[in-house]
């Protein structure tokens, strides 16, 4: 297991560390923690870059998921 | 390695105080209270335009009521999965931690400015372009003394480009350079609770990239001087259009009327018929009955009384004198070729 910080800019928004399991790439994390969302929606960076959706997690990295369309009111 | 910002690392270690100063008062978690209200409130207008075959007002209003439960369910979820474990409250963040985000931030926008004077800390946004038509750059402008405990910034306009009509408005969601956050709010909150200034201009800047047709302060139409109708949903040039007084919505000519009381302007979905007589009238002219309560118009309702109350309030008065000697007088032939004569009662002289 590695322990990431995660970020998720949708919704009521959440950040916070987690335990992830050893080898995880980015877009598994993603499709657990964002199930209905469609990865072209969202800006996904880890360590504030942009990052290919194979990359593998490792411990200590910051991932954020920060949707592309937010509306306004 | 990034030359060292004191002015930077001072404005970080400021924020970590301020941040763990509310930290232990709030949940990480946030219900979106205002979400549900918003259901609430479209639930209640579709239940009102139902029966007044206004298809577009309707169809409009189903769609915003439907992405909004969607919305919370989907908010309900996430809180499900992403509850912290045993609920514990995650540790605030420290100095460097911000200092590190401010790094990023200046390298992510554009004109980053740290106003120690007055406060405030500013980034440019790229250009802002929504359904063709260009909005220019945005200036956020954040109060430092007050983002942790309540966000106040500012959203300014670098080249405003306002609709003809409203010189408040530089966006679609920008009035008087204040931002209607709508689903930014727990986003951002989340953001400055947790020390994330580049996210909180993150977000900010995805939201002015958003437009939201739905809800927003002028519609993108404004901009090529038309209005979508409320009522029908066509889009007619501004000159075309006419203003209900009562809901404040812009509404083609066919679909705009007028009180024929008051003659206030009005659209269809804000007259209502007079139970009475079934006559248009504005909530303004639809009074209620003293004694019942019921809603007339002014044509019927007498005496601030329904028609109904009012014959009960004021009965209609009796006949006082009833003569049949007056009567029979009354009827006794008169001989016209005699003039003078006068019929006399029977019995008399």
């Amino acid at each position: 297991m590695c322990r990431i910080v995660y970020i998720n800019n949708d919704g009521g928004g959440f950040a916070d560390q987690i335990e992830i399991g050893d080898g995880t790439s980015v877009a598994k994390l993603f499709a657990e923690r964002v199930p209905h969302g469609n990865p072209a929606d969202y800006l996904i960076r880890v360590n504030r870059q942009p990052v290919s959706a194979d990359q593998v997690l490792q411990t200590g990295d910051r991932v954020s998921f920060t949707p592309v369309k937010i509306e306004g009111a | 390695m990034p030359r060292f910002d004191r002015d930077l690392w001072r404005l970080a270690g400021r924020l970590a105080n301020q941040i763990a100063r509310f930290y232990g008062a709030s949940s990480p978690v946030v219900l979106e209270q205002a979400l549900w209200f918003r259901a609430q409130r479209m639930l209640s207008q579709l239940n009102g335009l139902s029966g007044r075959n206004w298809t577009a007002a309707e169809q409009h209003v189903r769609r915003q009521f439907l992405t909004t439960v969607k919305r919370l369910y989907d908010g309900l979820g996430r809180i499900i999965r992403e509850m912290p474990a045993g609920g514990q409250i995650p540790e605030p963040p420290g100095q460097r931690q911000i200092y590190e985000d401010l790094l990023a931030c200046r390298d992510e926008f554009d004109n980053f400015e740290l106003d120690l004077r007055n406060q405030t800390l500013s980034v440019t946004t790229s250009e802002i372009t929504l359904e063709g038509i260009s909005f220019g750059r945005f200036q956020i402008r954040a109060d430092l003394r007050s983002l942790v405990s309540g966000a106040s910034y500012q959203v300014i306009a670098k080249t405003p480009n306002r609709p003809s009509t409203r010189s408040d408005i530089t966006h679609p969601h920008v009035m008087d350079d204040g931002l209607c956050e709508g689903d930014a709010a727990g986003p951002l909150a989340c953001a400055m609770r947790t020390g994330r200034l580049c996210d909180f201009f993150e977000i900010i800047q995805q939201t002015l990239r958003t437009y939201n047709a739905e809800s927003a302060y002028a519609s993108i139409s404004a901009w090529n001087d038309e209005i979508q109708c409320h009522a029908c949903g066509d889009t007619v040039p501004e000159y075309d259009s006419r203003y209900c007084d009562h809901c404040a919505a812009d509404v083609c000519e066919d679909c705009g009327e007028s009180c024929p009381h008051c003659g206030e302007a009005a659209c269809g979905a804000c007259l209502e018929s007079c139970p009475a007589c079934e006559e248009s009238s504005c909530p303004s002219c639809l009074q209620c009955c003293w004694r019942c309560g019921n809603r007339r118009c002014p044509d019927c309702l007498i005496e601030a009384h329904c028609e109904k109350c009012h014959a009960i309030a004021f009965p209609p008065a009796a006949a006082t004198v009833s003569s049949t000697t007056t009567h029979a007088a009354s009827e006794a032939p008169v001989f016209t070729d005699s003039l003078g004569q006068a019929a006399l009662p029977e019995g008399s002289g």
